[in-house]
């Protein structure tokens, strides 16, 4: 029994319609309203779905309620009306945003008009039909996952070129995998991608789930600090030591300007190494204060074992992008370091590719960062959204944290793809993502399944679509250890062993 | 074809008496998709509809004055007898769902509920709708008198649409009596008919197929004129600690025919008096004893039993089921419905209130 959509309200860009059971409607899914007479469609989406206030419901349900248990019957109804009053109660009201208009076979983004409450037609607009009109999947697309109609859906990779994005959700919605996606996506069509990964989840992408090696096999590159990613101090540039010195050491400036003194030194003859750094502070003349402040910072970035005077051990930034020249994957691996560690690393990696990006030495490439808060300096933030944008590092935060990431962060991403989040707080933050409405943002997050996101901006050129996100066949490392994982009855002991332990202890 | 469909045994599951002689509603319902038939291409009027209450019969009667100091009074205090007797209840319900330019369109129907052990099941009726205009009340008229319902010639549409839900109930009725045993028999009104109308010949069939069954009937009336002492019954306040029943003997008012012997009840102290009407054949102790059982095997609530109100909430039609019916209805018979014109509220604006009508 299917019975056409109604309009009913129109308040601002909401727009409120009747539905009637059968008809296959669900959170997030886009509706046209087709009003002839105008010659125009108006495209709405779906942000909630309440009952619709049919007068005398109250009623109904206190009827079948009874203290004890429900009264059971039946009706002997011939003629049938029973279903009718049924279909009624069960109307629903569709609570829709309004994202557009369709004029001319074009889409453009009127919201003032009203459609006609008689003569309108609504019915559902499928994702297919929208992509299309939307234009969104060509280009080079990266397959995503399916929306609720099972269709396939792609991102046109383009449609991250120069872009910020965030990705975020809280913890086991799928937010790593969706970043995963997109990075080997990024690889497909010849890009460069930089991985901070701060908890070794990335390393085996290269090989599949059963640990064989896929086609990313020699694509993608694990570079884990202190091991098979170490730098010479003549590599590494006195700019960038300066900038790891200043914000991920802490020196105050004094001691810079004393500390480029000694580089200085040091470079102009030839004697730029760890060690001879370590002699030139030691025999330096200046303040003893100075000097112990410079120490300190000398045996932190000795002990971050980053840093060699070994020049076959060590590996020049040129020589690591060298290796993705037709596309690939840098996973700088962070997930051994320490606190302070990491930041040494992400300032180098940071500073070197604005150098190399200012030189037009490398191609612009692609920034995924995990949890970025736990090794970015708080000046970093909007260097990287506004000066290194335009150098050519176009970055993607992940994180389940999403107050960790700066409101003006939100209000300049270009694309958010948001997973479930259910805590208050945490939907008030999204929403300030300045490419969509708060009611869509809350409504539609909270209700997300696992693995299901909500794409918003550029990339679905601002009509929020719902995905489930594709399953991916490689290794994902970085699981988190369990306690009950090995078998439990291995470790359990009888109450008489327990006692007899007490005893003994 | 959808008569051919009826199947009025009900599931044995709940151990429902079975509704068996179809008879009437055979023509009732043939009845009410003829009348509907008519409604075809019309235009049905619908303002206000969902918000109207249902039109009563059963709870009027004529006013009875009991004041004669003749008449002698005496309150009975019952002690509840809980001994499984099922209690069943009646009630049926009609509403207004819209009205055209030749008639009005209308529903009704009837609930019972059966109460065995406390545990509560329902059979409701209907809805049925019908299409009450000039051309076929004759034939409602018909159908009514046939089945005792006093109708006179110059009943209006509205009328007409009460006796209707009278004539669901009382065919209900008859069949409950007729297939129930022993059980305690709760309808909606009481048990007074017109000398010499069609309804008395109703009551007294309804009364002997529940006294060969061994069923009591009690009829309870809400909203009775009757006066004792001058006072409403309703609020009929006595020393005595409830529950108890008050009798009055040797009344017999004018011109009205009382097949039950009229008690006045009061079951909790919370709560209202009601006339109960108790089959005036039975022994005194039998009538007594079917108080004591009802209270003994049914809940009361503000001295009304619960089954009976059950069956009145189970008939009573909601505003959401008047959409339902109007929808049944522009789907099945393709009529037009649209919202009155208030010719009041145009008129006076606010002050267009439908209460000096």
């Amino acid at each position: 029994m299917i019975e056409a959509m109604k309009l009913y309200k129109k308040t601002g860009n909401t727009i409120q319609i009747i539905s009637f059971p059968g008809e296959d409607v669900s959170k997030g899914c886009y509706l046209i309203i087709e009003d002839e007479s105008s010659g125009k469609s108006m495209i709405v989406q779906v942000i909630d779905i309440q009952f619709a206030n049919v007068p005398g419901v109250m009623e109904e349900l206190l009827r079948n309620s009874f203290p004890e248990e429900n009264i059971k019957g039946e009706d002997v109804d011939p003629l049938d009306v029973t279903s009718h009053i049924l279909y009624i109660q069960d109307a629903r009201l569709l609570i829709c945003k309004i994202h557009g208009t369709i004029k001319d076979g074009k889409i453009i983004s009127d919201s003032s008009w009203l459609p006609s409450r008689t003569r309108s037609s609504i019915r559902r607009l499928s994702v297919k039909s929208l992509i299309d009109l939307l234009e969104i999947n060509g280009g080079l697309p990266i397959l995503l996952g399916e929306t609720d109609e099972s269709t396939e859906f792609s991102i046109n990779a383009m449609a991250l070129d120069g872009k910020l994005n965030i990705i975020t959700g809280k913890k086991g919605t799928g937010k790593s995998h969706l970043s995963k996606i997109l990075v080997l996506g990024l690889i497909d069509h010849g890009a460069t991608v930089i991985v901070l990964d701060l908890n070794g989840e990335y390393t085996h992408l290269n090989l599949t789930s059963e640990g064989d090696k896929n086609r990313y096999y020699r694509r993608i590159h694990v570079f884990t600090p202190g091991s098979n990613f170490k730098v010479t101090l003549s590599q590494t540039g006195l700019s960038v030591i300066l900038k790891i010195l200043t914000h991920a050491l802490s020196l105050p400036g004094t001691s810079c300007r004393e500390f480029r003194r000694i580089w200085k030194f040091l470079e102009e003859r030839r004697l730029l190494s760890l060690h001879e750094l370590g002699e030139a502070i030691r025999n330096w003349r200046c303040n003893q204060h100075i000097k112990d402040a410079l120490y300190s910072r000398y045996y932190a970035l000795l002990h971050s074992n980053f840093f060699t005077d070994n020049e076959y051990e060590a590996i020049t930034l040129e020589d690591v992008f060298s290796k993705t020249k037709y596309g690939g994957a840098i996973i700088i691996d962070l997930s051994n370091s320490s606190p302070l560690d990491r930041q040494i690393v992400v300032e180098y990696m940071l500073g070197k590719l604005q150098d190399l990006l200012s030189l037009n030495k490398i191609r612009p490439v692609f920034l995924f960062a995990e949890e970025a808060h736990l090794y970015l300096r708080d000046t970093y933030w909007d260097d990287i959204v506004t000066r290194m944008r335009h150098f050519g590092v176009f970055t993607t935060f992940i994180t389940n944290q999403p107050n960790t990431i700066k409101e003006n962060i939100y209000r300049q991403a270009d694309n958010v793809f948001l997973f479930n989040f259910i805590n208050e707080h945490d939907l008030q933050i999204i929403s300030k993502a300045a490419r969509v409405d708060v009611e869509t943002v809350v409504s539609i997050v909270r209700d997300l399944p696992p693995h299901h996101c909500l794409i918003l901006g550029n990339v679905v050129k601002d009509f929020p679509i719902v995905i489930k996100v594709r399953p991916l066949n490689v290794q994902t490392g970085g699981h988190t250890k369990l306690f009950f994982t090995v078998n439990q009855r291995d470790y359990q002991l009888s109450t008489s062993e327990a006692y007899r332990l007490a005893g003994e202890s | 074809m959808l008569i051919e469909q009826l199947h009025y045994e009900t599931t044995p599951r709940y151990n429902f008496p079975l509704l068996k002689d179809i008879d009437l509603p055979r023509r009732f319902i043939e009845l009410s998709v003829e009348s509907m038939k008519d409604v075809k291409g019309e235009v049905l009027n619908v303002h206000g509809e969902i918000f109207q209450d249902s039109l009563v019969n059963g709870d009027y009667e004529d006013s009875i004055y009991i004041g004669d100091p003749e008449s002698p009074i005496r309150v009975i205090q019952v002690r509840p007898i809980r001994d499984d007797t099922p209690i069943i209840a009646i009630d049926a319900s009609n509403i207004k769902i819209g009205e055209t330019d030749r008639g009005i369109l209308c529903a009704v129907r009837g609930a019972v509920i059966w109460n065995r052990k406390r545990r509560y099941r329902y059979i409701r009726i209907g809805p049925f709708p019908f299409y009450i205009n000039a051309e076929n009340r004759d034939e409602i008229l018909h159908l009514l008198r046939k089945h005792h319902i006093p109708a006179s010639n110059s009943s209006s549409l509205t009328e007409i649409q009460i006796k209707l839900g009278s004539l669901i109930e009382n065919w209900i009725q008859i069949n409950v009596c007729r297939s129930s045993n022993r059980s305690i028999i709760l309808i909606d009104g009481s048990l007074t008919a017109n000398r010499n109308s069609d309804s008395l010949n109703m009551y007294m069939q309804m009364l002997r197929s529940a006294r060969e069954k061994e069923n009591s009937i009690l009829a309870f009336s809400k909203m009775t004129k009757l006066r004792v002492l001058g006072r409403r019954v309703l609020n009929l306040h006595l020393k005595y600690r409830p529950p108890w029943i008050l009798t009055i003997d040797d009344f017999q008012p004018f011109n009205l025919h009382l097949l039950g012997d009229i008690y006045i009840a009061k079951f909790t102290e919370r709560g209202y008096s009601f006339r109960v009407d108790i089959d005036h054949t039975l022994p005194d102790e039998e009538k007594i004893r079917a108080v004591k059982r009802l209270l003994g095997n049914d809940s009361v609530f503000q001295s009304y039993p619960e089954s009976l109100r059950l069956a009145h909430i189970y008939s009573t039609f909601t505003a959401n089921e008047v959409i339902g019916i109007q929808r049944f209805i522009s789907q099945q018979f393709g009529i037009k419905i649209i919202s009155q014109h208030n010719f009041r509220r145009s008129l006076f604006g606010p002050y267009g209130t439908e209460m000096d009508d």
